[in-house]
């Protein structure tokens, strides 16, 4: 089963062609890009689809299955995300599956020695001084997303045991569990490899992928707020 | 050749299915007004968390009413500006997916063209010079495409939209959003000069027009009335409003019409389901022995099949987007047009 991958869902966004067929667990990812412009989602998206599809020596039509992270993320870039991914697929008519950003995290953090067997608190920068995150115990399935501030987040580390690791974007600019050492943010392969088993068993369909927000929509509107209304008189 | 068009730049999630660039096959469109209402006027994040849920069922209806399958299209048409930043990304990247999906080319539509161009699936071919009055919620712009087909913009409102002048209006009279059809009904038993309102920039040179300073002449003289104790009725003062918005509107699309030798304009938008300013403008251009485009109410309001239209004279044109199209908020009207 070939499965594209895409994540957009926070500062980073990237694509990854997946043959789920070949490689034990992981699969192997027979391409990939990936992007830090935070606000470069919708440039990126699409053009990256065709050229990791283009280096992994296949067309759109060879995918057998789209996995798409599901959030919680930052709203605008993970529109984009589900939305390409899902007409993507309703358009070839093949399966999709969302999965969520945190499970992302908590899988490429366990795939270090260290991480492996400890609690883990994902954690993922939800701005304004908000912070998404979710505890994940060893052998745990899929993580509950809460979101809260940088208190319930030290809390939440606190809760999960003595031996418990912040991973991801970490509000205190700790190691996050990242390549480099840094903050380590969902990435489109582990969405592709979290989003097999669905996808081998039929997905979700395209309007049943929810992105997550956690939080109710912004509704201020600069003029709404001024001005009060006044009904005349007969 | 078959086009689909998605139409995401504001409250309605939009798609239309337009045949041969003429004919009309689908325009389904999910309106969001309610979801709005309470608010007064457009939520940004709201509109995009319901564009994303409704768009591929859409979709789906769209091409049900046409009776095609996904697989005849032959392009996937978008508006990727102006409009809500949030909201127009929303169909931009859906477009994206079809089109990469599909295998078809995919075609970046301006949101004002495509509400001039629509005209075209009820009156058949726009040829030669017109001049197009776009007036929504959004937008009040006027319009020029030269017998070479280049289309550009000659005026437009440097304040206020007049369906933005009608929704702030109707929200101050208590009478409800979207305000531009709770006005035009209001104002239908009401008195035209009921209130003494001024005509801003009327007698200024060019194409462009002003409609804040309207609404605060009529906070004033309703100030003024309700201290003096002859509060006037509703519909006067609807009417009265409704009356100052259109002829400041007539007269500077007539004035751009005469100027530029056009034989026919276009009215297209929201505000052009109003029925003041259609009778006002059929009236206008009779007297000056021109042709009036009036598409009907549900294809002067934002819809799918607009930007299906606009799309196919592009693609037709051969003009087709690549994959790193990007929405853009304040995109200027393409000024190369199908000839």
């Amino acid at each position: 089963m070939i499965v594209l991958g895409v994540e957009t869902s926070t500062a980073r966004s990237s694509v990854a062609v997946l043959d789920a067929d070949r490689g034990g667990p992981d699969g192997v990812v027979l391409a990939s890009a990936a992007n830090d412009d935070p606000r470069g989602h919708g440039a990126f998206l699409a053009p990256a689809i065709a050229a990791c599809c283009a280096e992994a020596g296949l067309g759109v039509v060879d995918l057998d299955g789209v996995a798409v992270g599901t959030g919680p993320g930052l709203y605008t870039g993970l529109r984009i995300g589900l939305a390409t991914a899902a007409a993507l697929a309703w358009a070839r008519g093949i399966p999709v599956a969302g999965v969520g950003g945190l499970d992302a995290v908590v899988r490429a953090a366990r795939r270090r020695p260290e991480l492996a067997g400890v609690p883990l608190v994902a954690v993922l920068d939800a701005r304004r001084g908000q912070w998404f995150h979710a505890t994940a115990l060893p052998g745990d399935g899929p993580v509950r997303p809460a979101v809260g501030d940088a208190a319930a987040v030290a809390a939440a580390v606190a809760a999960a045991g003595p031996d418990a690791v912040a991973v991801g974007e970490r509000p205190d600019g700790g190691p996050g569990g990242g390549p480099d050492g840094g903050a380590l943010r969902p990435d489109a392969a582990d969405i592709a490899r979290l989003a097999v088993p669905a996808l081998r068993a039929g997905g979700t369909g395209p309007a049943k992928l929810d992105p997550v927000y956690l939080r109710e929509a912004d509704v201020r509107i600069g003029w709404a707020a001024r001005g009060g209304g006044r009904v005349v008189g007969a | 050749m078959l086009v689909l068009g998605i139409e995401t730049s504001c409250d309605e999630t939009a798609v239309g299915v337009v045949e041969d660039r003429l004919r009309l096959r689908a325009d389904v469109v999910a309106s969001q007004v309610d979801l709005h209402a309470r608010f007064g006027g457009v939520v940004p994040e709201v509109a995009a968390r319901a564009h994303l849920e409704a768009l591929l069922p859409v979709v789906e209806r769209a091409l049900d009413e046409a009776g095609v399958r996904a697989e005849d299209l032959d392009g996937v048409a978008v508006t990727h500006g102006p409009g809500l930043a949030g909201p127009l990304l929303v169909g931009v990247a859906a477009a994206k997916g079809l089109a990469l999906g599909l295998d078809v080319p995919l075609v970046g539509v301006n949101h004002l063209r495509a509400h001039v161009e629509v005209a075209q699936l009820e009156h058949g071919e726009l040829d030669g010079p017109l001049v197009a009055l776009v007036v929504s919620g959004g937008h009040t712009s006027i319009v020029a495409r030269d017998a070479t087909g280049t289309m550009r913009e000659v005026g437009a409102t440097v304040d206020d939209a007049a369906g933005e002048a009608f929704d702030k209006v109707a929200r101050y009279l208590g009478l409800g959003f979207p305000g531009g059809p709770a006005i035009d009904a209001a104002a239908r038993t009401g008195r035209i000069d009921a209130l003494d309102l001024p005509r801003p920039m009327l007698d200024a040179p060019g194409y462009d027009l002003s409609l804040s300073g309207l609404k605060t002449a009529l906070v004033r003289t309703l100030e003024a009335s309700d201290a003096a104790g002859t509060t006037p009725a509703v519909a006067d003062v609807a009417a009265s409003f409704q009356e100052a918005v259109v002829d400041v509107q007539v007269a500077k699309v007539m004035r751009a019409v005469v100027d530029l030798d056009a034989p026919t304009l276009v009215v297209a938008g929201g505000v052009a389901a109003n029925s003041r300013l259609r009778a006002r403008i059929a009236a206008a251009c009779d007297a000056a022995g021109v042709r009036a485009v009036l598409p009907s109410p549900r294809l002067c309001t934002d819809n799918g099949a607009m930007v299906a239209a606009a799309g196919a004279n592009l693609l037709a044109a051969g003009v087709v987007s690549g994959p790193d199209l990007e929405a853009d908020p304040g995109l200027l009207l393409a000024t190369r047009a199908p000839a």
